[in-house]
């Protein structure tokens, strides 16, 4: 098949056999500092897997997935400082919290579409910002630090960085497989029905309401996990995970990756996050006009994002191969 | 709360809402029309505040910068719309929203860069400076010009939609877009001058602001969260009810302020969520 | 079977898509092979990393700080051994940690010149404390950092806000009135300010007329404008600290509403009344006192020198960020003067601890708690040649961030 076939292949196993090999490098080849950056890629990347799965699969865009972040992060602070180290307590804690409040939200908010989804979300997220904002217990807009580190139960110290980006890895290569599992199932099928035309799919029997639903609580799940590990990895908490600026940085991570591809927003997320960093070091007093510039140029010449550009080549690639 | 205490929280959320007017009004104009959620409204104002600042520095004064700044703003909305938005109608609406953030990052940053990061302000026409009094009230002349002024220009604009040809044609082209196409008007165009007016609009909101208040580099982004609320809370797509919606929030931030201070803020987004949740289409439906 | 037809366009395309792979692939290992510092030679270059604000609220301090920095680094004999290393805050703690270990870690800076708010300070120097690293905070004035989380690293060289507020609430109580209006943006320093002077002024039998706490990024004050004249018994000043943006907005509104009118001057911490400040407030801001650690007017030579030298080197209005950011950049040279040019950072700590000088602000130190300790002043806003600038009316004497039980921030055990 040739090696460029050999490549698509295999890339995905490609990537994880760098990803895992990665750190053995870092301090020595590479500095210790992209550890920190992949972590980062890791936990976003796991909001992006629910996310997408909302909004790319099942098309109901929401602008307020700060909030599902933000509260498994607030939760994982209180637990890590109050009751137990433990990250799988933590983690636990926050499934439990955001999927309570994805299923009061997702129902509240799923009957609506496209633009008033957006603001209901938004909105919605609004509320945890502003309350976590002035909630003196959890140190208001300064936010809490000093949480102690989180613990495995056996063997690793989590509050070593490579430890961490392994386990952060792991949790993100489990919810992928989860992700790609659920996206392939008829559930999954019928979100891309609901999305591609919602009447249809309901005369065919299927409460779009509820499916709506259960992508909303998963997507919710997904950020509660992602803000449990952030705070687990930083020590501290502050209002800014609830702020309505990171809700658009995950859309955009979507949008730019590729939406209803899975692999597409990961990718959006290392670029983003990547480039982010890159930029506001290279060009600190005009990074952000820079990035704005990119989006834009991004949003005109390729809407389906990097993994459409991918796809396109592919394409190229596929009449190559016929001829 | 005392009648005086309420008669003034009163006051005082008119004036708050009638500084976010026309920030809503035109927001809604440009969302009914173009079906386009500007999220970089708030950079266009903000860049027609700082406009505004220079042309005053320019020795220019306070009237003729209130005329030049929205005519330059509403000359690069025209530029910035054919070669950003255009390409992208009949898209997804999601991506013109995603386009028009990246603008207002790019906008925001371009006057940073050019303009520094210190605040500035513009200065009242002497005219208008100090306060006066209503009903014993003690209220700021410049506040009352503003809302006199908004006032004003939201009935010229609101008898323009409805009473004049070019404003049935807007109308029109919000219901059905081919419809009005098929009789011979450029669409095309009629979105362009529609996202200057728009725009231009906003400028005026900036310069305005910019002497109620100060001009800084972060001003944008409270400027157009303010006004989609405004403008979801009264109806997207309705002129009277941007209007109601910049009022509705005006009253309840200050009325918050006095009844539940801290919580001020929240007291807008219940109502955000009430509206969405129990009548989409906001207060007004119809334009 | 494949016709092996010689397709240009396809082939073409194979060789752009091998290409932008291995361009993806170049660019991903270059970014991540970024060497960092390379071998030193004898005459090691020092790598100085700026941590400030580039974007947000608070850009005007960033800009104006790291030419502070500069400008102390030029003046010296280490100006063309020195790199810095710039990077954007963002005012998000969890961004200026990750800045901080990409400049630790990645870069291998030697002295790391800090964020500027309270949390971001914060976090910071705990990094540095667990690094070991030399942490200058320019601003970064939170008491915290001056207490319980003092840290040998960390030397907070600007001022925190208990230094520039607190000492100024009896001169207050004596000069300005008993009966007090407190204000404050509603968040840490904007609370423990208004907390200071509440305290300051319930010791004396002074009189709490009301509190606001107006959230960050208010523009409309109508409301709380509403609230202090309806206040009872009358007050006779309005004090506390809002952010500065927001104090441009409440200084017009509160002449707007007549409240100036009415003879209640306004005194708010931290220096607020900058000439930024009362370019863009105007009139409204005449008559209003603020609390400070420098005046642009101070008459002493080393104040006057530096204020000439540096509008020569940055082109550019000497404000208090300006102030900080070269007093933070006077300690390091200090410092390498000590230490014979080297930049190790044990020896760096314990030489700047020591020191004793005079700069722009006057005599400063360090406390042991490496809080710095400085004079500070009541400034009003007066008109001085037809244009409005802020004159010290009164000098309080030297003042620090004490870091016992009792102080401000808890005990600092270092």
């Amino acid at each position: 098949m040739g090696f460029p076939g050999f490549l698509k292949k295999y890339s995905g196993w490609i990537v994880l056999v760098c990803l895992l090999l990665f750190p053995l490098s870092a301090g020595t080849l590479v500095s210790g500092f992209y550890t920190s950056l992949f972590i980062r890629i890791f936990i976003f990347g796991l909001v992006l897997l629910g996310f997408d799965i909302l909004m790319g699969y099942g098309g109901r865009p929401s602008f307020g997935h700060a909030m599902f972040f933000g509260t498994g992060a607030y939760v994982s602070a209180f637990l890590f400082k109050y009751v137990t180290s433990s990250i799988w307590i933590a983690l636990g804690g926050s499934i439990f919290s955001c999927a309570l409040i994805g299923i009061v939200i997702g129902y509240l908010c799923i009957r609506s579409h496209g633009l008033y989804f957006i603001f209901l979300t938004f909105a919605f997220s609004q509320f945890f910002f502003l309350f976590f904002h002035s909630w003196k217990f959890f140190g208001a807009a300064d936010g809490m630090s000093g949480i102690p580190k989180p613990t495995l139960g056996f063997l690793f110290d989590l509050g070593d960085r490579t430890v961490f980006y392994y386990f952060s890895l792991g949790i993100l290569v489990v919810g992928y497989l989860l992700a790609r599992h659920i996206v392939n199932s008829a559930f999954g099928r019928a979100l891309v029905g609901i999305r591609q035309n919602e009447e249809r799919i309901a005369f065919l029997g299927f409460d779009v309401h509820r499916c709506m639903l259960v992508a909303f609580l998963i997507s919710a799940i997904y950020g509660g996990v992602a803000g449990c590990l952030f705070t687990g990895y930083q020590n501290f908490v502050s209002p800014a995970v609830y702020h309505w600026s990171l809700s658009g940085e995950i859309l955009i991570m979507d949008l730019l990756g590729g939406m209803g591809t899975l692999i597409g927003p990961l990718i959006g997320t290392a670029f983003v996050i990547y480039l982010g960093d890159f930029l506001s070091s290279w060009m600190h007093e005009t990074w952000l006009m820079v990035l704005g510039a990119l989006y834009v140029i991004v949003i005109l010449f390729s809407p389906e994002g990097i993994m459409g550009l991918i796809k396109k080549i592919n394409a190229l690639w596929i009449q190559k191969d016929a001829v | 709360m005392s009648v005086d205490l309420f008669f003034t929280n009163l006051l005082y959320g008119l004036t708050i809402g009638s500084a976010l007017i026309l920030i809503a009004s035109s927001l809604s104009i440009i969302f009914g029309v173009m079906g386009v959620v500007n999220f970089a409204h708030g950079s266009l104002a903000m860049l027609g505040a700082y406009l505004g600042y220079s042309l005053i520095l320019w020795k220019m004064n306070f009237w003729v910068a209130l005329i030049i700044s929205p005519l330059v703003v509403g000359a690069l909305a025209m530029a910035i719309e054919g070669f950003t938005l255009r390409p992208l109608y009949g898209k997804d609406p999601l991506l013109q929203f995603f386009l028009t953030y990246g603008l207002a990052m790019i906008i925001g940053n371009l006057v940073l860069y050019f303009w520094g990061s210190d605040p500035h302000g513009i200065d009242k026409p002497i005219l208008l400076q100090g306060p006066t009094s209503i009903a014993g009230i003690i209220y700021p002349k410049f506040r009352l010009f503003v809302f006199i002024f908004s006032a004003v220009l939201a009935i010229v604009l609101w008898l323009f939609i409805t009473r004049t040809t070019w404003g049935i044609i807007l109308r029109a082209g919000i219901h059905n877009r081919e419809l009005v196409g098929a009789f011979g008007i450029n669409m095309s165009t009629v979105y362009t001058l529609v996202f200057a007016l728009g725009s231009a609009l906003a400028a005026i909101a900036g310069v305005i602001l910019g002497a109620m208040r100060n001009i800084n580099p972060a001003m944008d982004l409270d400027l157009v969260t303010s006004g989609l609320i405004a403008v979801v809370i009264g109806g997207l797509g309705s002129f009277r009810g941007a209007v109601l919606g910049a009022f509705v929030i005006g009253l309840s931030e200050s009325f918050g302020a006095q009844l539940w201070p801290g919580f001020s803020k929240f007291t807008v987004y219940i109502v955000m969520v009430a509206i969405l949740l129990w009548r989409p289409e906001g207060l007004i439906k119809e334009v | 079977m494949e016709k092996r037809g010689k397709n240009k366009t396809t082939d073409l395309a194979r060789r752009e898509f091998l290409k932008t792979m291995a361009a993806l692939g170049a660019a991903a290992t270059m970014g991540s092979l970024a060497a960092p510092a390379i071998a030193r030679g004898a005459d090691k270059p020092i790598k100085i990393g700026l941590i400030l604000p580039y974007s947000g609220g608070s850009v005007t301090l960033g800009l104006r700080a790291e030419q502070g920095v500069r400008y102390a680094l030029h003046l010296s004999k280490y100006r063309d051994r020195v790199k810095f290393l710039v990077e954007d805050s963002r005012e998000d703690p969890a961004v200026c940690v990750e800045k901080a270990q990409k400049l630790v870690e990645r870069e291998e800076v030697d002295i790391i010149i800090g964020p500027t708010s309270s949390h971001t300070a914060l976090a910071v120097s705990e990094y540095c404390k667990t690094k070991k690293k030399l942490l200058l905070l320019v601003y970064g004035g939170n008491p915290k950092i001056a207490g319980e989380n003092c840290s040998r690293y960390t030397f907070q060289c600007g001022h925190t806000t208990y230094s520039v507020s607190a000492p100024g609430v009896s001169w207050s109580f004596d000069n300005l009135g008993k009966e007090i209006f407190l204000i404050g943006s509603d968040y840490s320093s904007g609370r423990d300010i208004c907390g200071w002077f509440k305290e300051g002024y319930l010791k004396r039998g002074g009189t709490i007329v009301g509190e606001a706490y107006p959230p960050i990024g208010t523009a409309e004050f109508a409301p709380y404008l509403s609230q202090i004249q309806h206040a009872k018994p009358r007050p006779k000043l309005v004090a506390g600290f809002l952010l500065p943006v927001d104090t441009i907005d409440f200084t017009k509104q509160y002449a707007e509403f007549g409240l100036k009118k009415e003879g209640i001057p306004i005194i708010f911490a931290l220096g607020v009344y900058n000439l930024a400040c009362l370019k863009a407030a105007g009139d409204p801001a005449e008559g209003m006192y603020d609390i400070i650690h420098w005046t642009p007017t101070l008459p002493h030579k080393e104040n006057v020198e530096f204020m000439e030298g540096f509008e020569k080197f940055a082109k550019m209005e000497v404000e208090d960020a300006v102030v900080l950011g070269y007093e933070a950049g006077t300690c390091i040279t200090y410092g390498l003067d000590q230490t014979g040019g080297d930049p190790n950072n044990e020896k760096l700590v314990d030489a700047i601890a020591k020191r004793q000088w005079v700069g722009p602000r006057g005599k400063c130190s360090f406390g042991p708690n490496h809080s710095v300790m400085h004079t500070t002043y009541i400034r009003q806003v007066k008109r001085v040649k037809g244009k409005l600038a802020p004159m010290a009316i009164k000098d309080l004497g030297l003042q620090t961030t004490p870091g016992d039980a009792t102080g401000p921030g808890g005990q600092c055990k270092m």
